[in-house]
């Protein structure tokens, strides 16, 4: 208001939700009674149904959250009865760490009383906490003094969405990365897209497609406030990573790179910081199952191949024991000794077992001994299978 | 009625009132023998519609609460046996039934008007049953002439249609987006007829929800259901403006409600919701233009539609004091001429805080 009296031009700041639709609760009512038409509808065409075609703007500044875009009107008036030369107008944008500019047009050199100087700016929020849009207007006096004025609009970013990880790791090369997502904005919010951008070591497959097509509900692609959903993403090393297994590089996992919409496709969109598990404990020599058959029988003998990587630094004679403790009984030679194993590479071993019992059973006991540091490495469980009659 | 469609809302609730008086309710006859009539409870069931679309729940529901659950014994024809001898069952109007239901809405407590709705449907049903089954709709058996059975089945199956649409905006209200949308779409299973619009708006509540991708899905289905004929042309084009609006691409959506105009010159929504795409363009000159030219066509000679317009004329209305404030320091007197042409052209109706004065 001050500025209005003192300066010849106003500027005035409207920000720019999406619109929302009129909505109504109509009062319906049957053709015999005495008043019998439907009231307070918002659409003539069903005037039973509520929600109705007409936009309405939005009437505050409402929430703005991380990852949306913050859309604004600005808008220099002339409001005195003269022309006004040089005007030109200019916004920037205050976060906690920098300033961004997101409007400096070129001065506009003359400005009738009652025309105006407009323009719509743009801006994807990507930082938390306080953020002060800060306009400046430029103009000439008269005498051609030039004369400035600001004006400041101070608005709070908050959190849309609440992200919680877990890593569950099955073998050295593999992870699992359950992802919890918790919607903290007061309206409900449709996830458009959350995906696992892997890091380079590996490749992720996201486990959360229900393969059932029925309408448009079939993924529950809507969430509302306070619902929390779950994720799945299945994040495999690459096979020509396979030996950086136990290195720093194999606990980046990547990124979380979720879209969402809401009210009338409002978008907002959120990267997570890339995500870090913690580093399997180094282990020299592992044994990784490389070939099971199917449909196995209970007394029937089958034979199960093996990788078996050395991951240390040097190269390892290596000699292979079995003892029996489970359903699984070991057959043929109970140690043996293997071809010497140079350093980072992998050999196969074919092992013959019996199934004495049915149901699910685990492959345990085996051993694998470093002949020269006397070391013995065990494998138990590595491996489940169904034995059926 | 004529007061009810020129929007003198206020003026036939308080005719409601004196024709109550004159029939010997209201005012002072609380404690009085009731007599109930048909007749007097339409009455009643009018002022309170008016009452509630006025917005004047606190009054409303000191009323609607004298009839309790509308089980009264005096709300009988049988009560008054001098007076209806041989008529059986309840005199009140089923759709005071449905507004009685509907309350809790504007109380905000949706729960307990989803399960008023709720019961009312179930009692719907069981009659529909009943007349199918050759009964009566009370379930005693009797025979119904076969032209009253058509009507009765007619008349129920419309009444449990209205029902099923409550429950719907109940629900929507609610924001349980995907109960709604099995109501909506249980009524476009079992009587098509609103396929087109029934299927746009279920379209344009996915889209205030941001689930863009389903309501394209529901705006195809209205689209198909439309099958070429030109009466829907305008929605179908409304529709894929909103579907414009959902990807934030106003400069299409802008075409679109441009193509509205073209055939339908006088589209209020249209010339609104054009206004708003003005306004995103950084054209905020051209959206008042545009929303100017939808507030002055409302005259004096079309008044008589007013009521069929009035939510989104306010809508619009509302839209243009937003432009007004954001335009320039003077859009008092700017406000203060809507003002006066709405005296002109409205009842007394009218919600006047749109204006924000």
């Amino acid at each position: 208001m001050d500025a209005s009296k003192e300066h010849p031009l106003a500027l005035r700041v409207m920000r720019l939700t999406k619109p929302s639709i009129i909505t109504s609760v109509p009062v319906l009512n049957d053709k015999s009674d005495v008043l019998s038409l439907n009231l307070g509808y918002s659409s003539k065409n069903l005037t039973s149904y509520g929600t109705g075609e007409t936009l309405i703007l939005p009437h505050s500044f409402g929430n703005i959250f991380l990852g949306e875009t913050f859309v604004s009107y600005l808008s220099v008036n002339n409001e005195s009865g003269t022309d006004v030369l040089n005007v030109s107008l200019m916004a920037d944008l205050q976060t906690g760490s920098q300033r961004i500019t997101l409007s400096n047009k070129t001065p506009k050199e003359s400005l009738k009383p009652g025309n105006s100087l407009d323009e719509v700016i743009n801006h994807e929020v990507k930082e938390l906490g306080t953020h002060i849009l800060v306009c400046t207007v430029s103009y000439s006096r008269r005498d051609g003094e030039p004369k400035n004025f600001r004006k400041f609009f101070k608005f709070q970013v908050l959190k849309p969405l609440d992200v919680k990880t877990k890593f569950y790791n099955i073998e050295c090369d593999q992870v699992y990365l359950e992802t919890q997502i918790q919607n903290i904005t007061p309206n409900p919010i449709c996830m458009e897209k959350v995906n696992l951008d892997p890091a380079a070591l590996y490749t992720a497959q996201s486990l959360n497609t229900i393969s059932s097509n029925h309408g448009e509900f079939s993924c529950q692609s809507y969430m509302k406030p306070s619902e929390v959903r779950q994720y799945l993403y299945w994040l495999k090393l690459k096979p020509s990573c396979a030996k950086k297994a136990f290195t720093e590089a194999a606990g980046v996992i990547g990124k979380l790179d979720i879209v969402w919409k809401s009210s009338l496709g409002e978008r907002g969109r959120l990267q997570t910081s890339q995500l870090q598990r913690a580093i399997l404990g180094q282990r020299d020599i592992l044994v990784q199952v490389n070939q099971v058959p199917e449909n196995l029988k209970v007394l029937q003998p089958f034979e199960i191949s093996c990788k078996v990587t050395n991951y240390s630094e040097h190269a390892k004679q290596l000699m292979v024991q079995y003892e029996n403790r489970t359903n699984l009984l070991w057959q043929n030679v109970s140690g043996y000794t293997l071809n010497k194993l140079p350093a980072k590479e992998s050999c196969f071993i074919t092992m013959s077992l019996l199934p004495t019992s049915v149901g699910i059973q685990s492959v345990s006991g085996m051993k694998v001994i470093d002949m020269e540091l006397n070391r013995t490495y065990d494998f138990d469980d590595i491996h489940q299978v169904l034995v059926t009659t | 009625m004529e007061l009810v469609t020129s929007g003198d809302l206020r003026a036939a609730v308080d005719l409601c009132g004196k024709i109550l008086t004159d029939l010997g309710q209201g005012f002072g006859h609380a404690t009085q023998p009731s007599e109930n009539s048909p007749v007097s409870l339409q009455w009643w069931h009018a002022r309170l519609s008016l009452l509630i679309r006025l917005k004047l729940y606190e009054l409303a529901e000191t009323e609607i609460n004298q009839f309790g659950d509308f089980d009264k014994a005096d709300l009988y024809f049988g009560f008054y046996p001098d007076l209806y001898p041989g008529r059986r069952g309840s005199m009140v109007p089923f759709s005071m039934r449905v507004l009685h239901a509907q309350f809790p809405l504007h109380n905000n407590k949706p729960d307990e008007a989803l399960g008023r709705l709720y019961a009312l449907q179930d009692t719907c049903e069981k009659i529909l049953h009943h007349l199918n089954c050759g009964k009566k709709e009370d379930g005693l058996v009797g025979e119904l002439k076969c032209e009253d059975k058509e009507a009765s089945i007619r008349l129920w199956k419309e009444r449990s249609k209205s029902l099923f649409y409550c429950i719907g905006n109940a629900l929507l209200q609610n924001r349980e987006y995907e109960a709604a949308i099995k109501t909506y779409d249980h009524i476009l299973t079992t009587n098509g007829g609103d396929a087109v619009y029934l299927q746009s708006g279920i379209g344009r509540a996915l889209l205030q929800l941001g689930s863009i991708k389903s309501a394209q899905h529901r705006f195809t289905k209205a689209e198909q259901a439309a099958n070429d004929d030109p009466k829907y042309k305008p929605q179908l084009l409304m529709n894929r403006a909103f579907l414009y609006l959902g990807a934030s691409n106003w400069k299409e959506a802008l075409v679109q409600f441009n193509e509205v105009l073209k055939l339908d010159p006088q589209n209020l929504e249209a010339l609104n919701n054009k206004s708003v795409c003005l306004l995103y363009l950084c054209r905020l000159r051209d959206a008042i233009t545009s929303l100017e030219t939808a507030v002055w066509m409302q005259s004096k000679e079309n008044a008589k539609d007013f009521v069929k317009n009035q939510l989104p004329f306010e809508g619009a209305l509302s839209n243009l004091v937003t432009l007004y404030e954001l335009e320039s320091s003077r859009f008092m007197s700017k406000k203060q001429s809507l003002l006066h042409h709405i005296a002109n052209i409205s009842g007394d109706g009218f919600d006047v805080t749109c204006l924000k004065m």
